[in-house]
């Protein structure tokens, strides 16, 4: 172990103008990606609907950076030879083995991703059990902001263990499901129409042959329920989408008389008792 | 647009009237067609009906002028293979709203088999919208839209529109000159086999070709109809309404071609009124109120007028002809128009 160690730090140079030039590379490697990657963003938002065009590309431009500047500063670092280089993946492999094993599975997890691409900055995915708009995805982790204000960050390496299901796959439209119950004694199939017209008739709705509006009404132990699905047009709408539908459809059902279930009397009476 | 049906005929728009004239002169002893007439506003489909009318022995028209409740329209059980019934601005028939749609269906399906020939018009974004919630154009047996316009075409129908001599064309130092480089929008699979739609160049290779620097006024005239094609988004009425503003005293250049741009701020409720508007040509206030009751319209219509984009005149809101192509594009960015 010894002997390899030696080997590599042979091929290491501690010149310090090289390692203040390898410092400034990685600094400014870690700048030109915050800016390149803020400056993508803010065009991106500038495409409303269409920003994952652009946010398709951030990763790999920071990837590229980043990779960039890791090989500018191997070589500025180390001029090994070919002993040198099997000698230095040897020691990198210990390192891994020793305690950098997540570290190492993050970034190769984080390339998976961009290459991959299961999801990409913008879209609405489930991790673990975490669901939220995919804000960043960096080296090392993907950050992700949920629907109650909070920015989740996840390792990437949990991209090996984890299903991870994406809602809309690099689309600003994305399916959502509105469900009511009805009384039994109500008429169903005007329930029915008042939610379809209220999805459709939604300011948030996209409507499309490959993204219809469909309701269905299923039979229930003692209601009936109506379920909606449409896609919203844009998917930061989703909980708007949902509210207005939902408002609409009880003033809807209020002025149609459909009641909302009553608990039967032989379940209020278990109850009670 | 003050031309005539014959004027805008002869400016790239053959086709269209040839298909108008040929579906309706095809009524058979049982069933007359039913024709639908589809552009956006300003575009020249009340033209393309009055075409329709001549060919028509003694119609019946009716032009809906707000949201329809049913009795505005003509009976058809009633009438002959022989007799023809017009009914304009067909997207009066429907409203955004729960309820709103009994109108229309009730139409639809009056028309279904119906004897008499009927010709219909209608706002082409509420066309595209009721197609995909409704399949509106199942129901006609011709639909006809009228595409844009290209800067050829609009150089006669300016030629045609405009009253007296045609201004001096002359280049002034301010801005003005035509893309040479567009953008259309194409689909690829760069990485997973996902689909992405991205931006691919178009070389205006037209323009570059003609362009002659020893030339003025030639050019220059090419720059500003070019130019209007392109902030009119090839609609005529709305390329004839921005030349009429872009004339000044006598003369037009390229930089009197204003642009607007279709990236400006604005709110859920805002957007949704614009789109309404847009969607029907011309709006009530009322009507707006009585879709979205929760909504403040009169917040969003004063937003929409002081950026220029819609035109209030009492009760009645429409969009503005110059901001036609900034609001559609707008509106399309956000997905409310498809």
């Amino acid at each position: 172990m010894v002997t390899l160690l030696q080997t590599v730090a042979d091929g290491f140079s501690l010149d310090p103008a090289v390692v203040v030039q390898a410092l400034l590379v990685l600094v400014g490697a870690y700048v030109a990606g915050r800016t390149v990657s803020g400056a993508l963003t803010r065009i991106a938002d500038r495409f409303l609907a269409q920003r994952f065009r652009v946010t398709l590309l951030i990763p790999i431009v920071k990837f590229v950076i980043y990779g960039g500047a890791v090989y500018v500063t191997a070589t500025l670092l180390f001029k090994l030879t070919t002993a040198q280089l099997v000698a230095f993946s040897g020691v990198l492999g210990v390192a891994v083995g020793l305690g950098l094993k997540d570290l190492f599975a993050d970034i190769v997890g984080g390339l998976v991703l961009v290459t991959e691409q299961p999801y990409q900055i913008g879209d609405m995915v489930t991790i673990g059990n975490h669901y939220g708009e995919v804000v960043d995805i960096g080296i090392r982790s993907t950050k992700l902001y949920t629907l109650d204000d909070t920015m989740v960050t996840v390792p990437n390496y949990l991209f090996f263990n984890e299903a991870i299901a994406n809602a809309n796959d690099g689309n600003a439209e994305m399916l959502v499901t509105v469900t009511f119950q009805v009384d039994p004694g109500s008429d169903a199939n005007r329930a029915r129409d008042i939610v379809e017209e209220a999805l459709l008739s939604s300011q948030y709705v996209y409507v499309s042959d490959a993204a219809p509006v469909e309701v269905f009404v299923s039979d229930e132990l003692h209601y009936r329920m109506v379920e909606g699905r449409a896609y919203v047009n844009d998917l930061r709408n989703q909980l708007r989408f949902e509210s207005d539908v939902s408002e609409r459809v009880l003033a809807a059902f209020a002025a149609a008389d459909i009641e909302s279930p009553q608990v039967p009397a032989s379940v209020a009476d278990g109850a009670e008792g | 647009m003050d031309v005539t049906p014959e004027q805008l005929r002869d400016t790239g728009f053959a086709v269209q009237f040839d298909a108008v004239a040929e579906t309706v002169s095809v009524a058979d002893r049982d069933r007359g067609p039913n024709l639908a007439v589809v552009s956006d506003p300003y575009a020249g489909r009340d033209l393309l009906v009055d075409h329709a009318v001549t060919r028509l022995d003694d119609p019946t028209r009716v032009a809906l002028e707000g949201v329809a409740s049913g009795e505005e329209l003509p009976e058809l059980a009633s009438r002959d293979a022989g007799d023809a019934v017009v009914v304009e601005n067909c997207h009066y028939l429907f409203s955004r709203e729960v309820g709103g749609f009994g109108c229309l269906e009730g139409f639809l399906e009056a028309i279904a088999l119906s004897a008499p020939t009927v010709v219909t018009s209608w706002n082409a974004a509420a066309w595209s919208y009721l197609d995909a919630v409704r399949d509106v154009s199942q129901s006609f047996d011709s639909v006809v839209h009228l595409p844009p316009i290209d800067a050829v075409d609009l150089a006669r129908l300016v030629e045609a529109h405009h009253d007296g001599p045609l201004p001096e064309f002359v280049q002034t130092s301010a801005d003005g000159r035509v893309k040479t480089v567009s953008f259309d929008r194409a689909t690829v699979s760069p990485l997973g086999g996902r689909e992405v739609t991205v931006p691919m160049p178009n070389l205006n290779t037209e323009y570059l070709l003609s362009r002659d620097a020893t030339e003025t006024v030639g050019d220059v005239e090419a720059v500003v109809f070019q130019k209007l094609v392109q902030v009119a988004g090839g609609n005529p009425g709305v390329a004839t309404a921005c030349w009429d503003e872009s004339v000044r005293d006598g003369q037009v250049a390229p930089g009197f071609v204003a642009e607007y741009d279709p990236q400006f701020s604005l709110d859920d409720d805002a957007a949704f009124v614009l789109e309404l508007v847009v969607s029907n040509d011309r709006i009530r206030r009322q009507t707006l109120d009585q879709i979205r009751p929760t909504v403040q319209v009169d917040k969003a219509l004063q937003t929409l007028a002081e950026s220029g984009l819609v035109a209030v005149d009492g009760e009645w809101a429409r969009v503005a002809p110059t901001h036609w192509r900034a609001a559609k594009e707008h509106l399309e960015g956000r997905q409310l128009l498809w």
